[in-house]
């Protein structure tokens, strides 16, 4: 019991350490996860995390928890699970509050504002090149073209919520796609 | 109240994020478009710092809401609503769906949505215009066009354009670079 119970914090630190050194989210965390589960702890292996990983982007919420929780729960069960999880969204929680402590405070400065305004065209650009690359890897043909319109479309001209558009879209994909993902189906 | 209702939004916003921290972007804009959480600048700025600091981007976001709404608890409570579908769908798939993405229907529907997310995303990114480089309050008060674009911004713009898609650094160094030019030319 108590090994077990030293066993799930050493889950929580070392998925600490892992949301510490993820800048940015998604991708940036796997080569720190397979050096520390991998490599380090030998906890999980490399075609674990991947598969994990790839499961993780398959379910609804955060990609980096959801990565953490799979492993967490392959290794020490739900615990383990629940150790990971916390464990990888701690640091965020943390460096986030002590960030909005002193940004509430200075964005009033002249050079924080200006600082800001340049920050925010960079954002823009960022996100530019994202969505260009999702376009590259996820619209393979025209029925992804016609969502992603009318995605965009419900929710800027007609004010639709995402949500609705959701899952509206989830039912149209499964007419369109299932027939297909079952004839490509090897079991 | 307001613990309840930040768990309750954030929960609804991690069971429909679909594609990871940016997915979350639209969903996240309704919601702080609709209580007043955030307004458009300070919802880009958001970005730029999730982007930039340590953790998975959608926590980073909900933290910044949750604590700006009802301090530490409020982050506690909102980041731990964006993770907790999830959690629970990973516990349920663990135990009774070992191969629950090579079901040709999940695989049909995270085809099509992966599309869907991108027209959504987009919606977010249009709202990041309107406060980086079109000065769309200036023009609704002064009605010239002239008002609606700012020099110095198109061109940082361009110049960071060409960069991000030049030299494929990771986003900090953009951003950071971009800060220290605004405090130089404004």
């Amino acid at each position: 019991m108590m090994n077990n119970f030293k066993e799930i914090i050493k889950y929580y630190l070392v998925f600490f350490k892992i949301g510490l050194f993820t800048i940015g989210g998604g991708y940036a965390m796997l080569p720190i996860v397979e050096k520390e589960l991998v490599e380090k702890y030998k906890w999980s292996t490399e075609e674990e995390v991947l598969d994990s990983y790839a499961l993780a982007q398959s379910i609804p919420g955060v990609i980096a928890v959801n990565t953490s929780a799979l492993l967490g729960i392959k290794g020490k069960g739900v615990w383990g699970a629940v150790a990971a999880s916390l464990g990888v969204i701690s640091p965020s929680i943390i460096i986030i509050v002590i960030i909005s402590i002193f940004f509430n405070r200075f964005r009033e400065i002249t050079a924080v504002a200006n600082a800001f305004k340049g920050i925010r065209i960079a954002v823009l650009a960022l996100l530019i090149l994202s969505v260009y690359k999702m376009v590259r890897k996820s619209v393979k043909d025209i029925w992804g073209v016609v969502l992603l319109t009318a995605s965009f479309v419900c929710v800027l001209i007609f004010n639709i919520s995402p949500i609705y558009v959701i899952v509206g879209a989830a039912i149209i994909s499964i007419f369109i796609y299932y027939r297909k993902e079952k004839d490509n189906d090897p079991s | 109240m307001i613990l309840a209702r930040l768990f309750y939004e954030f929960f609804k916003i991690g069971l429909f994020t679909y594609g990871g921290g940016l997915a979350m972007l639209p969903l996240l804009q309704e919601k702080a478009t609709a209580y007043g959480w955030l307004t458009k600048e300070q919802f880009t700025d958001m970005i730029a710092i999730s982007q930039s600091t340590p953790g998975a981007i959608a926590i980073n976001m909900a933290t910044f809401v949750g604590y700006d709404q009802a301090g530490f608890l409020g982050s506690l409570i909102s980041s731990i609503g964006v993770i907790l579908p999830g959690f629970i769908i990973i516990i349920i798939v663990a135990k009774f769906l070992k191969h629950f993405n090579e079901k040709p229907v999940v695989k049909a529907i995270f085809v099509g949505l992966r599309a869907t997310v991108i027209g959504l995303i987009l919606t977010a990114v249009i709202n990041v215009a309107l406060v980086s480089v079109v000065n769309i309050d200036l023009y609704n008060e002064t009605k010239i066009i002239g008002n609606l674009f700012d020099v110095k911004s198109i061109i940082l713009f361009a110049v960071t354009m060409f960069a991000v898609i030049k030299y494929k650094k990771h986003p900090i160094y953009y951003i950071i670079s971009a800060g220290i030019i605004g405090i130089i030319i404004w």
